[in-house]
């Protein structure tokens, strides 16, 4: 990555502004207790389901909590989700892949038939099972997720390093005496990162989809832990009187999505080189 | 003289799900000694890159070696990896075709120097960084303190093909195998490196391998000549020998196709028909269907090496020994 790729990045209108999403909705999580105008589980019942105003410009909820206080914090459990999820799912695929990748033979084989035996089971029904048992609480969530979810990633890295380690300058490296860890970890993996940015891009949306799917199934985070998928699940009751309570947290999940998947569109155009040769406007 | 590397029916063969396995290397008999150039030669798939493969243990996963090669004594076929890794860079280095795919595009020059250096040596970072600046400045890069910052590309053909020869020779190999060195590169800056590799090879008193499909350029600076047909070294011999008297009417061939500068306009001399595929050699002799000396005996039988004087050649009918 170089000057190159921050002036297509620039160029590209669709990737600055799901950059912009992104990072605005990092920074008002990160932010929350500092912009936050009430505690988001504090209760006043006497502000029951209140429409809109200057003091809850979101609006409060049926115990009478501040809806925008409640997002905020909402938004600090969807992204660590997100992050901590593909963090762990990263980690697994970067690995399997590229061990699969690199030796081939039998470690390839057992490692792509476990990929298959997973992929053939429903990662939603897997996680809601895996959630009964174990408990629904935010860590249990976030690694749950991330153990489903390693294996395209690892696919995607065994392709790269298939092709990877044909190239002239692996041979160059073996042949000056390099062992096979430093093949894989120095020469081959930086190489194969590109795509795999990408992916995570696309995972950290996933992830957080899922989260606010569990969430909205009363298996995700715990009220009154507030994240958007149980907001949204409690406003749903009040649907036909209470607009806002469900139009915030759907407006945030969607934004969120969009963007990360808008991000990893536009670095996908970008770092890919077969992609980049023609146009660059986006 | 006692010779660095010495192959002795070194064999290359390819298994198939059905049918024979493919032999890409049949046999090949060579030795290098220190200081000299050896010339490799062969039009595309006669075995002369997979011979050099062989050699640094680097063949794909599938090819399976047989025969002996000797680096100082030391069996090399079915070496384990662990000491394979202790003689490649530091005992023999190899030099692939295409430098614009040989060097790591997300690594400095420096960072891939150095891992060389450090691979076989305890040095420190500081001292491995000189010696990295040192090696460029041998090969004629200029301001190699300022180079070694580089990315690969942000350098010429010509100065990543220098890069990559120093990092072959940064610990001082005996033996250093190039394979098609100038192929990728231009005139001009073909006959740098072939200049450089000369000084080297004379300098360090390295046993250098060349291979090639130009007779022309390996015939410039080796010593001696080896010509591989069909994964068989079908002619070799010291270089003025091959070059005045050669035996095998395949190297005979290959001569009177090079272009003459300043020579009267004919058409070039060609050898009828196609370089062969591998896996579907004929009997007998591999060469005689496009052979012009072919007898009874050629489409029988395989001939064997026969020595005379100091050239050795593989042919029922050789060419007469002048004229």
């Amino acid at each position: 990555m170089n000057i190159s790729f921050w002036h297509k990045f620039k160029r590209k209108r669709l990737a600055v502004i799901g950059a912009t999403v992104v990072l605005s909705l990092i920074l008002l999580s990160l932010a929350a207790p500092l912009i936050a105008p009430c505690d988001p589980q504090a209760q006043n019942l006497e502000l029951r389901i209140k429409p809109p105003s200057w003091a809850h410009p979101l609006g409060t909820d049926e115990y009478g909590r501040d809806v925008l206080s409640r997002m905020l914090y909402g938004g600090r459990i969807s992204l660590s989700v997100g992050f901590v999820a593909v963090g762990i799912s990263l980690s697994i695929g970067l690995f399997l892949g590229a061990l699969a990748g690199y030796f081939g033979g039998w470690v390839d084989q057992v490692i792509m038939r476990t990929v298959d035996v997973v992929l053939c089971i429903p990662t939603l029904f897997l996680i809601l099972m895996l959630i009964v048992f174990l408990g629904p609480n935010l860590l249990n969530i976030m690694v749950i997720i991330g153990l489903t979810s390693w294996t395209e990633l690892s696919r995607l890295v065994r392709a790269e390093f298939l092709t990877l380690k044909q190239r002239d300058y692996v041979s160059a490296a073996r042949a000056s005496g390099a062992r096979d860890r430093k093949i894989i970890f120095r020469h081959i993996l930086p190489n194969a990162l590109a795509p795999v940015f990408v992916s995570a891009t696309f995972g950290i949306a996933g992830a957080i989809l899922i989260e606010s799917g569990l969430s909205f199934l009363g298996l995700g985070v715990q009220p009154p832990v507030p994240s958007w998928g149980n907001i949204l699940t409690s406003g749903k009751d009040y649907i036909t009187q209470a607009w806002w309570m469900t139009l915030s947290p759907g407006i945030a999940i969607f934004l969120t999505v969009l963007g990360y998947n808008l991000l990893g569109d536009s670095l996908r155009d970008i770092l890919d080189p077969r992609l980049t040769v023609g146009d660059e406007h986006a | 003289m006692p010779e660095i590397l010495s192959l002795r029916q070194l064999r290359v063969a390819f298994p198939r799900a059905e049918g024979a396995a493919v032999n890409v290397v049949r046999g090949a008999d060579l030795e290098t000694n220190p200081g000299q150039t050896l010339g490799l030669v062969g039009e595309s798939g006669s075995g002369k890159s997979m011979t050099a493969l062989a050699i640094m243990g680097l063949t794909p996963f599938s090819a399976q070696v047989s025969g002996s090669a000797r680096y100082h004594g030391r069996e090399l076929v079915g070496l384990r990896e662990p000491e394979y890794e202790k003689i490649r860079g530091a005992g023999i280095s190899i030099v692939f075709q295409d430098p614009s795919t040989s060097l790591n595009p997300v690594l400095t020059i420096e960072q891939q120097l150095l891992e060389t250096i450090q691979t076989h040596r305890e040095i420190s970072q500081k001292d491995a960084r000189n010696l990295a600046i040192e090696s460029l400045r041998s090969m004629d890069i200029p301001s190699p303190e300022k180079r070694i910052n580089d990315y690969a590309h942000q350098l010429s053909g010509g100065m990543k093909q220098r890069i990559l020869i120093s990092m072959a020779l940064a610990c001082e190999p005996d033996c250093l195998i190039l394979d098609e060195p100038t192929t990728a590169l231009d005139v001009t800056v073909q006959a740098q490196i072939l200049d450089l590799v000369e000084r080297i090879q004379s300098f360090n008193q390295v046993s250098v391998i060349l291979i090639s499909h130009d007779l022309g350029i390996v015939s410039e600076i080796s010593d001696k000549v080896a010509v591989m047909y069909a994964g068989r070294i079908v002619e070799q011999g010291p270089t003025a020998d091959i070059l005045n008297v050669s035996r095998h009417p395949y190297t005979r061939g290959l001569l009177s196709s090079i272009p003459e500068l300043g020579a009267p306009k004919k058409t070039l001399a060609t050898i009828p028909g196609f370089p062969l595929n591998p896996a579907e050699l004929p009997s007998g002799c591999p060469f005689h269907p496009r052979c012009s000396r072919v007898q009874a005996i050629c489409r029988q039988q395989d001939p064997d090496i026969r020595h005379e004087q100091d050239q050795a050649f593989a042919c029922w009918n050789p060419e007469p020994q002048h004229g």
